[in-house]
């Protein structure tokens, strides 16, 4: 709805309101003063009746049925009402009870209304608690103030009722026609201010309307271009002024920003095109790399092979190192027996050729001995040598004497002869001695030749069983390797995996960045061509003319 | 028991045997006998006549003196009294012995007295005058001037050698 | 060695040695003989001076421990010797003194050795100096003293 419609239906509905509001208080005053009225009125009516009944009689009572006031009969009897009507108009009704017993009210049918029984709160006031009710009430369809008194008898109860009631119509008359009048005169009022409104709205409003105008011109669809550069006229010193105003400021920021997505677009683009050319080495790296990985991959099958394969010949060698071990610690327990025997026999031997060097050394004593005896000879001789030369000059005394030197002469040698034998025995002796001697070290060279050979085997050996020792143990060391390298190996797979998950993720990741880089520069052109629907005078336009190529599908 | 009649064998053998002995006392007692040292030099053996040697004697230490002759080595001293001493080997141009025990005979002739090394004596014997044969003529040339006979031995011939001209040869070499 | 003096042999006095060592054989010259001895001094030698050892004979080139000279005067006639420093000097009685052998006294007299002394250490040989400077032709004449 326009504004000034609204305007002038506000405006209407103030006038009409200020109207009716004032009208209706003055309504309410005049139809509070028309009910006062009413119940004054009512009120005489009633103190009339009450004096008609009165005089009729002053005791009230109910007897044989009926209600007596005095000596008269109320049940049946419509003169009293009639003559209320009559005087007043209205109704009148008198209770037994709560039964209505003579009235002046007709039904549709013109028969007295009575008979029927009183309910409610008239009820309640007059025959609960013994008050007189004040109200209003249908009767018949015509709305009416009632007004009850209670009926007492001489004992003070009550036995029924006095009604009347008066017509509200009569005393809204006025107050109706003044009511129709006003609204009357309200709405007349209203309209004739309605349509000055309308006037001096339109007038008013009629920047508004330029406004409207020229915001029209923001077009909703593609085709059209929104003018950034268009301004509000502010002219008009009022709120549409200001509002003016800030819309152009708002149009100005708008322009800012749009010159700002567009600059940001450029970016955008850019950056997706960077990202474009980023991804696309990633995609190619993340190839090479699948395909080293794949490459390393095959490799380490092989080397894991190569590697079991090693395990398991170098647990062969383990064995065999093992089994030599055991041999040659066998074949070096067992020369070492020999050896052992072989040190015995040549202890033995030695201690045979200690006793035969000792046998010679005592023959050489004895030869010493011998030297000393022949030593001895041969002074003994000398002497008797030249016992004999002076035997030969000492004439027969000296001839006894030579023979006596003869005679030493062959004791010496006898004792050469004899220590020639001695000493033949002992050569002999000696001789035998040292060939056993050289016999005993032959075989003790025998046997020392056979205990460093022994000696050198067992060394041998021991060197064998120490490399066998060696070789078991770089066996188990190549074992522990290869299964080192195994776990390393594995160690490797499960990274290798770890790699392709990576790189299958990066590839995944590749993709996405590829889509996201080609929704941004999805997002740049839709940016563009958003950008491209402004236009703030033409040397803005240019920033906005390099648009961004499509970005070509990306095979992931 | 034997017999009267039987010429018991041991009889015989006795009888041989007496005269056997006297036969070898006549020749004791008639054949003149010379006294002669029997030694070994050099591996030969030679002789001098027991009158000529006075003493045997082991070798002992010979003091040198000044101005002597290579045959005479030094002197020594017997019982207190200084002798002289001949390298026999040196006279005779026998090679130098190694080492050994060696004897020196004391020996005179004529005047002169002097030991003379030796290696042994082998024998101080009674040889019988005919025993002593003349100077073998193959001797050598050196050993020649001083060998005047020779005697068999059981165990080789026995140069007999002529003191007199060793001593001279020495006196003046 | 110092030899006790035995009994004399009568008319004969004892003699007075000088016992000095050379080329390891045991000398004895008559004091009277040796008219002085003197230090020698190998770097201002006597020109005439003769090492004992050379002059009688004895060959071996033997180093002197301590060497002195032997001043052997007669008349105006000096044979200067070097000798070892001398061991002793004695008096001997001729009794002991032993004539050398006759196969070797000519040798020795050559070298004025004319005797000897035989003794527990060794034999000890006289020497007669003059005989010896004469055989050898070792006197020069006092003058040349320096």
């Amino acid at each position: 709805m326009k504004i000034r419609t609204k305007f002038t239906l506000l405006n209407i509905a103030l006038v009409t309101a200020a109207i009716a509001i004032t009208t209706a208080f003055s309504l309410m005053q005049i139809h509070r003063d028309a009910v006062d009225q009413a119940r004054a009125v009512q009120e005489s009516h009633l103190r009339a009746f009450w004096e008609l009944l009165k005089d009729k009689g002053t005791t009230f009572a109910v007897r044989d049925g009926k209600l007596h006031a005095g000596d008269y009969v109320v049940n049946g009897n419509y003169e009293l009402p009639d003559k209320v009507k009559e005087l007043f108009g209205g109704a009148a009704t008198i209770f037994m009870g709560e039964r209505r017993v003579s009235t002046n009210v007709l039904t549709p049918d013109g028969a007295r209304a009575v008979g029927t029984v009183l309910d409610g709160p008239p009820r309640d006031a007059l025959f609960r608690d013994g008050k007189p009710y004040r109200g209003e009430a249908v009767i018949l369809g015509v709305p009416y103030f009632t007004a009850y008194d209670p009926i007492r008898n001489a004992g003070g109860e009550v036995i029924g009722a006095l009604f009347v009631g008066v017509k509200k119509g009569d005393f809204y008359a006025g107050y109706e026609r003044l009511k129709r009048g006003s609204i009357f005169i309200a709405l007349l009022v209203g309209g004739v201010f309605g349509l000055i409104s309308i006037l001096l709205v339109g007038r008013l409003l009629s920047p508004l309307k330029a406004m409207v105008e020229k915001l029209r011109r923001i077009p909703d669809d593609e085709s059209r271009v929104t003018d950034l550069g268009m301004r509000l006229d502010e002219g008009s010193m009022d709120e549409i002024g200001l509002v003016a105003g800030e819309f152009n400021a708002l149009l100005e920021k708008m322009r800012q920003i749009i010159a700002q997505v567009a600059d940001a677009t450029g970016e955008i683009n850019s950056f997706a095109g960077t990202i474009s050319t980023a991804v696309h080495h990633q995609a190619s790296f993340t190839s090479q790399l699948s395909s080293s990985v794949s490459e390393i991959s095959s490799t380490m099958e092989e080397f894991t092979s190569t590697a079991t394969e090693i395990a398991r010949h170098s647990q062969e060698v383990v064995d065999i190192a093992d089994t030599t071990h055991h041999n040659t610690r066998e074949g070096a327990a067992q020369v070492e027996t020999l050896t052992a025997k072989m040190g015995e026999i040549s202890r033995d031997n030695q201690i045979a050729i200690q006793e035969i060097v000792e046998l010679g050394r005592k023959s050489k004593e004895i030869t010493k001995i011998m030297g000393i005896i022949n030593t001895i000879a041969n002074q003994t001789k000398l002497i008797a040598f030249n016992a004999a030369l002076e035997a030969a000059s000492a004439g027969e005394a000296g001839r006894r004497f030579g023979v006596v030197a003869q005679e030493i002469r062959r004791l010496a040698d006898n004792v050469f002869e004899s220590t020639g034998e001695i000493e033949g025995r002992i050569t002999e002796i000696l001789d035998t001695v040292n060939r056993l001697v050289v016999a005993s070290e032959k075989s003790s060279g025998g046997i020392r030749d056979g205990l460093d050979y022994s000696t050198q085997t067992s060394g041998l050996l021991r060197e064998l069983v120490s490399g066998a020792e060696s070789t078991t143990e770089a066996a188990r060391q190549i074992s522990f390797s290869t299964q080192q390298q195994q776990t390393a190996s594995s160690q490797v797979v499960i990274a290798l995996r770890d790699i392709e998950e990576g790189v299958r993720f990066s590839s995944t990741s590749i993709q996405q960045t590829s889509e996201i880089s080609r929704n941004l520069t999805v997002m740049a052109v839709e940016l563009r061509k958003l950008v491209r629907r402004f236009t703030w005078g033409d040397e803005n336009r240019a920033s906005v003319t390099d648009y961004p190529a499509e970005p070509a599908a990306e095979a992931p | 028991m034997p017999s009267e009649r039987e010429i018991h064998t041991s009889d015989r053998i006795l009888s041989e045997i007496r005269l056997l002995r006297e036969r070898e006392k006549i020749q004791d007692v008639d054949e003149p006998v010379e006294k002669f040292v029997i030694f070994s030099l050099s591996g030969s053996l030679y002789g001098l006549p027991g009158r000529d040697v006075l003493e045997i004697l082991p070798e002992e230490k010979i003091h040198p003196i000044p101005g002597t002759p290579p045959c005479i080595p030094g002197l020594i001293t017997v019982r207190g009294e200084i002798e002289s001493v001949l390298d026999l080997r040196a006279v005779l141009g026998l090679p130098a012995r190694g080492e050994g025990e060696r004897l020196i005979l004391l020996a005179s002739s004529g005047s002169i007295r002097s030991g003379i090394l030796i290696d042994t004596v082998e024998d101080v014997a009674d040889v019988p005058r005919s025993s002593i044969l003349p100077a073998p003529s193959t001797l050598g040339n050196d050993v020649r001037d001083y060998v005047c006979g020779q005697l068999q031995r059981g165990d080789g011939n026995v140069a007999l050698l002529d003191l007199a001209g060793i001593f001279a040869r020495a006196a003046v070499a | 060695m110092a030899t006790v003096a035995e009994d004399t042999l009568p008319g004969v006095p004892p003699l007075r040695l000088l016992i000095f060592t050379s080329g390891g054989l045991r000398f004895g010259a008559y004091a009277d003989q040796v008219a002085a001895l003197g230090p020698w001094d190998p770097d201002d030698p006597h020109p005439h001076a003769v090492p004992f050892h050379h002059a009688v004979g004895l060959g071996n080139a033997e180093a002197f421990r301590n060497p002195e000279t032997c001043i052997v005067s007669r008349g105006g006639e000096v044979c200067t010797l070097i000798i070892e420093s001398p061991d002793d000097l004695v008096s001997v009685e001729t009794r002991i003194v032993r004539p050398l052998p006759l196969l070797v006294e000519p040798f020795a007299l050559e070298r004025g050795v004319w005797a000897a002394i035989p003794g527990e250490e060794g034999i000890l040989l006289l020497v007669d100096l003059y005989r010896l400077a004469t055989n050898r032709n070792l006197w020069h004449p006092q003058g040349d003293l320096s």
